[in-house]
């Protein structure tokens, strides 16, 4: 009994930090048994959206504003999933994220420390 | 491209995002049938990858995260990772620094 993924799509879906983190920890309980998740972290500023810089207005304010952190997630083939985290919300989103991944990047190996000693005094 | 040692992998990774912010993204893939995790930086002309399937490296996952967060939502980045050998020289010499003299 799988766990609904909000966005199924084979499109990218924009979100909300937190719905980006709740489909994140959706994403890594399907593929347990099979498949790969892919996280990407990408620097996003709005302003070059069109490749263009815009004109600037007299008295305008100059200064460039701070990128954003964009994230994507995938499983390589229809889920796509994407948000963008601001400098403010870093923090937050940080914590909640690494705890996403302690809890489910679980299948790695732990260093078999004693039976090392076990077998070397045998 | 697989840099097997730590230190030099994030030192460059920092190089190539460095000089190239708006280019470079870093990916993390992880596998739970095959316990493996594999970090790659690329800018589309130099990638650089380190694997491991080891728990103890989550704390280096994290550590590189944070790292990434912290450039990617930073106007003007610079050089910020500080290498375990850093470090422990550091806490070496502000332990001896601070011992009270005989």
């Amino acid at each position: 009994h799988l766990p609904i993924v909000y966005s199924i799509s084979a499109t990218m879906v924009l979100l909300e930090n937190d719905a980006f983190l709740t489909d994140l920890n959706k994403l890594f309980l399907r593929k347990k048994e099979k498949g790969s998740v892919w996280v990407t972290f990408k620097s996003y500023s709005e302003e070059d959206k069109r490749g263009k810089k815009r004109r600037v207005e007299e008295g305008a304010d100059k200064s460039v504003a701070a990128p954003s952190c964009l994230l994507r997630a995938t499983d390589g083939d229809k889920i796509k999933i994407s948000t963008i985290v601001k400098s403010k919300d870093l923090p937050r989103f940080q914590q909640a994220y690494s705890n996403i991944l302690l809890v489910n990047m679980d299948s790695l190996k732990k260093k078999a420390k004693k039976k090392k000693a076990k077998k070397a005094k045998a | 491209m697989y840099i097997s040692n730590w230190d030099t992998f994030c030192k460059r990774a920092e190089e190539i995002y460095i000089a190239h912010p708006n280019k470079t993204r870093y990916t993390h893939k992880y596998r739970h049938v095959d316990s493996q995790l594999v970090l790659k930086v690329t800018d589309d002309v130099t990638t650089i990858k380190f694997r491991t399937n080891q728990a103890n490296d989550m704390k280096k996952l994290l550590e590189f995260n944070a790292l990434m967060f912290k450039h990617t939502t930073s106007a003007a980045p610079t050089p910020a990772y500080v290498s375990s050998a850093e470090k422990a020289a550091a806490a070496a010499a502000s332990s001896s620094s601070s011992s009270p003299s005989l």
